[in-house]
């Protein structure tokens, strides 16, 4: 199960501050059969939509017949999305017990890649996962990738200071 | 959502599909998927 907080990253604040996008979690049950091997891919709907995944969390994996958690390398999911190289996650406590971050826009045309695998021959496996998300039309997106470059282009200004003396100077040399 | 027992659920694991269970909302979400190998389920 997974444990902690969910960290808002930088979005946050953007959607908060500016009304810009809008945040939401789907949390769903996911059953999974013995000898499953399939791919879903995961959009918004609208064609004017971005939904950024922001986060992943779960519930512990457990038995669908029996009820008991279950831990088990033999079923799992790989995944990929823009950013995120295709990668095997299998029902683990090391990545089930932690709130998974991602940033990983999904469009209609550049789904979220999902694979789902069950490689036992008897055991269904069932778990919650809820899917935190911010949702932007496709034109606040831009906006909201200018505000979050505006941030990279601050600190990278930053690294050119060889001391905090010469940072002080620039600052001081601004508010003039 | 009650997923243990209900017929559409179990009906679907008898035949080998992937069964996802999703609470109604607002939000409009594009679940593609072989109709022969996934069951999406949408609950109130």
């Amino acid at each position: 199960m997974s444990t902690g907080p969910v960290q808002p990253p930088l979005p946050n604040v953007f959607c908060w501050l500016l009304g810009k996008c809008e945040f939401y979690h789907v949390t769903q049950f996911v059953i999974i059969p013995p000898g499953l091997d399939v791919t879903i891919l995961w959009a918004p709907e609208e064609e004017d939509k971005v939904q950024l995944i922001f986060a992943l969390s779960f519930g512990k994996p457990r038995n669908y017949a029996t009820g008991e958690v279950l831990y088990t390398d033999e079923i799992g999911f790989w995944h990929r999305g823009r950013g995120m190289k295709l990668h095997w996650d299998p029902l683990v406590e090391s990545i089930t017990g932690i709130v998974y971050p991602h940033i990983t826009p999904a469009t209609k045309e550049e789904p979220f890649e999902i694979r789902f695998v069950n490689r036992t021959t008897n055991i269904t496996a069932i778990m919650d996962v809820s899917i935190w998300i911010f949702e932007y039309h496709k034109k606040d997106y831009q906006d909201f990738l200018e505000f979050a470059r505006g941030f990279v282009n601050l600190f990278r200004l930053f690294g050119r200071f060889k001391t905090a003396e010469e940072a002080e100077a620039f600052l001081r040399g601004l508010a003039r | 959502m009650s997923v243990k027992g209900d017929k559409e659920i179990e009906e679907a694991l008898k035949q080998g599909k992937l069964v996802i269970v999703m609470g109604k909302c607002d939000a409009k979400i594009r679940i593609q998927a072989p109709k022969d190998k996934v069951k999406v389920v949408v609950r109130e």
